[in-house]
């Protein structure tokens, strides 16, 4: 029981191996996808992509990456996330994605224009999905 | 007779400068190899995404969608050049291709508007009269953020759904080879997925399920399509504008090299004949004491 899996972003292939089970952040929530999914093309969202690698691993054992919108693409054995860019658990700290956050909460609140409020919004799930990896990480240190 | 004082002078001269364009060649030659890495990656990148727009052509919501239909009669080209120059014919080249396909536009009556990135060509299609320049960014790094693109992609998503362009072209240069760059004309929009290539299991054959709905995983789809492609000209462009560079150098480098051997040759006569010339005078001098 496996699935192909690959995580593409513009610094190239970011994740490409044989695992259990991967939960996808997507526009309709969190999916969870396994061998012999159905076909299905869906729409990411910003957000933590966790890999099982073995049935038997648990929730500590999974490998987590942010992510930030994208495609998600899966047919018949194979499934791939294609995204702008991707962070790895080694990449954040948590402090420093809690200060970020709050930059761009700010940023939400002066926003003055229709574009800046988006573009602020945009930011704020961005760093909310990195304070999110952080945070994994850290339970898991502990 | 050549100033024996001045040639020293100009081979010290020219000796200084290659000195310089050796230095520059190094430099070009360390940035190449670093982004042509970070192309290849891009590469797969923009692979991965034209495939997941593929999987989507079969989908009747394309047929309504302005990317894949537009309406518009201007046309827009997206133009990737550097902010400096000592890189041969890397900027020429591309004003132009864009030249040419200005020219083409102007008899079909279709009026082109310039996004451009680089600050030579900034200053370059300001000057044209007939062009409408809608942006101009400067000091892009090789590798720049993705974040970097968002406004461009919003100005186009914009254009596009209010039937403003009727095409998008992103002029920008690719390598070959190290050796080999040529300048590349690509087609952003109207949006031309892949053909399917029918295989045994075929994708043309799968039905996908599109969650939440055809109308937003298309949206993501080309968002993604668009980021992609514009990524990929940006480091295909670095990764061109170094190589030749680095080739432009290496000649001026020779150059150099050639003159100095010239300059030593005319140098090392003047100063022979210097010499012939005080033996004579010594010699008739002694006979005529004699």
């Amino acid at each position: 029981m496996s699935l192909k899996f690959q995580l593409i972003s513009g610094d190239g292939i970011k994740f490409d191996d044989d695992v259990y089970e991967v939960l996808v952040p997507t526009k309709d929530g969190v999916i969870a996808i396994a061998e012999d999914h159905m076909p299905l093309l869906s729409a990411g969202a910003p957000g933590v992509l966790s890999i099982r690698h073995k049935s038997s691993d648990s929730a500590r054992e999974m490998e987590h990456f942010a992510v930030y919108g994208g495609i998600l693409q899966i047919e018949g054995k194979e499934a791939r996330f294609i995204t702008d860019d991707v962070t790895t658990s080694e990449e954040v700290v948590e402090r420093e994605a809690q200060e970020a956050l709050a930059r761009a909460q700010k940023l939400v609140e002066t926003a003055d224009s229709r574009q800046a409020l988006d573009e602020a919004k945009h930011v704020l799930h961005q760093h909310t999905a990195r304070l999110h990896l952080a945070q994994l990480k850290k339970r898991h240190h502990h | 007779m050549a100033n024996t004082q001045a040639l020293k002078r100009r081979i010290r001269s020219v000796g200084n400068t290659q000195q310089i364009t050796k230095a520059m060649e190094l430099v070009a030659a360390t940035k190449m190899r670093r982004v042509q890495d970070a192309a290849s990656k891009a590469h797969t990148y923009a692979d991965a995404a034209m495939t997941a727009l593929g999987r989507l052509s079969a989908n009747v919501e394309i047929k309504y969608n302005p990317f894949f239909r537009p309406v518009g009669d201007n046309k827009l080209y997206i133009i990737f050049n550097s902010d400096r120059g000592l890189a041969g014919a890397y900027n020429a080249n591309i004003f132009n291709a864009a030249a040419t396909a200005f020219a083409a536009d102007k008899k079909s009556g279709t009026r082109p508007s310039v996004i451009t990135y680089g600050r030579k060509g900034a200053r370059y299609f300001a000057r044209g009269t007939n062009i409408e320049l809608l942006g101009e960014y400067e000091n892009i790094a090789d590798i720049p953020d993705i974040n970097i693109f968002a406004p461009v992609i919003e100005t186009i998503t914009d254009a596009v759904m209010a039937g403003k362009f009727g095409a998008i072209d992103l002029i920008y240069t690719e390598s070959l080879s190290t050796l080999s760059q040529r300048v590349r004309t690509l087609n952003l929009v109207p949006i031309k997925p892949p053909e399917e290539v029918a295989d045994a299991k075929g994708p043309a054959e799968i039905v996908y399920e599109l969650e939440p709905n055809a109308e937003v995983v298309l949206d993501s789809a080309i968002k993604l399509y668009l980021q992609a492609s514009l990524w990929r000209a940006r480091i295909e462009a670095a990764a061109a504008e170094h190589a030749m560079r680095m080739i432009s150098m290496n000649n001026a480098n020779r150059n150099a090299g050639d003159l100095i051997d010239g300059l030593t040759l005319e140098l090392n006569a003047t100063r022979q004949a210097a010499i012939t010339q005080e033996m004579a005078e010594i010699i008739s001098a002694a006979e005529a004491i004699a």
